[in-house]
């Protein structure tokens, strides 16, 4: 156990081989959570950067075509 | 779970109370954040119908316009998450919105600008498709109805909830409908009270009418654009308030969080 408190069997889940409490599992949870959330945001502000990028291309590209088209 | 349907009538009448509701401060500040992109979108039309044919000869114009456009969108973009989460506390809880609405996490605010984004390219992209300009103008509605739903950021999250949301097209369609229409109303309206307030204002003495009709007379593009711009700015808060009834509704029939609302509106009710 994590925080090194006796828990009786049924109440400690294993996770990696190792045994944790619920609170201990909670935590272990938040933080793995907590990891995936920060790649997840910096994917999201990355995608953001590249999507303004394009979008400032577009933007003329299809206003010079409607416009040729018109 | 309810299989009935959304009724369109039931969504406007909710809006319209909705958009009463949170008007001091919260139609104001989605007022203050769309007009710069509006102003923007209107200018950069203008710019391209004055250069007609010739306008592949000034790119960097047009690319330094373009960027002042989309920084516009990203600012309005924040107004819009802000009206949205405003809204749906006021449908959550039945109070007022505080400064609270103002508290969107970096994560949901982040993630529902990037759906947006690519909304909006993927508008431009397939511009020329004019069928795809209704549906993707819905899909930028439902983002931000959904954005206080995002809970985590995620690059696919925002797009199957706006999916989600998407399973009653009757009702988004008569909502497309009916705000097609109140946008069109909303900048006659605006014209005739340009027109009138020209017409007033001719009778001053010292008042150079040549010079303001050339400005605002219909003979001038610039304000056509102006105008519709005007029209669909007005309408803006109704339709987001609309649209954010219209998840509301949906996700809480699924719930069961409109049986929570209900008995609590009973409970308040005077005896």
């Amino acid at each position: 156990m994590s925080c090194r408190k006796a828990v009786c069997q049924e109440c400690a889940t294993t996770w990696d081989g190792i045994h944790y409490c619920a609170p201990c599992l909670a935590k272990q949870r938040r933080a793995t959570r907590g990891r995936s959330d920060w790649a997840a945001f910096l994917a999201v502000v990355a995608a953001s950067a590249g999507l303004f990028w394009a979008l400032v291309r577009l933007m003329p590209w299809a206003g010079v075509l409607a416009v040729e088209v018109m | 779970m309810s299989e009935r349907g959304v009724a369109l009538g039931e969504v406007l009448d909710d809006a319209s109370e909705l958009a009463s509701a949170v008007m001091t401060p919260w139609v104001a500040l989605l007022w203050l954040t769309a007009a710069p992109l509006r102003l923007a979108q209107a200018h950069f039309l203008a710019r391209l119908g004055e250069l007609g044919t010739d306008a592949r000869a000034y790119g960097d114009h047009l690319h330094g316009l373009a960027t002042a456009t989309a920084l516009a969108l990203v600012v309005s973009l924040w107004g819009r998450a802000t009206f949205a989460r405003a809204c749906t506390l006021r449908l959550r809880s039945l109070e007022t919105p505080g400064w609270k609405a103002l508290r969107i996490a970096p994560a949901a605010l982040a993630t529902y600008v990037y759906a947006a984004l690519a909304i909006e390219a993927a508008f431009f992209a397939t511009l020329l498709a004019f069928v795809t300009a209704p549906a993707l103008a819905l899909a930028a509605g439902l983002a931000a109805a959904t954005s206080p739903q995002i809970e985590r950021p995620g690059l696919l999250r925002p797009f199957a909830l706006v999916a989600a949301s998407g399973s009653r097209t009757g009702a988004l369609l008569g909502l497309l409908v009916v705000f097609g229409i109140a946008s069109l109303l909303a900048a006659l309206n605006l014209f005739v009270l340009v027109q009138a307030g020209l017409w007033l204002a001719g009778g001053l003495a010292g008042f150079d009418v040549v010079r303001w009709q050339a400005l605002l007379g219909p003979g001038n593009p610039r304000l056509w654009l102006v105008v519709a711009a005007g029209g669909w700015l007005l309408i803006e808060p109704w339709w987001l308030a609309s649209l954010v009834v219209y998840v509301h509704k949906l996700r809480s029939r699924a719930t069961g969080e409109d049986l929570r609302l209900w008995f609590e509106r009973i409970r308040s009710a005077p005896e």
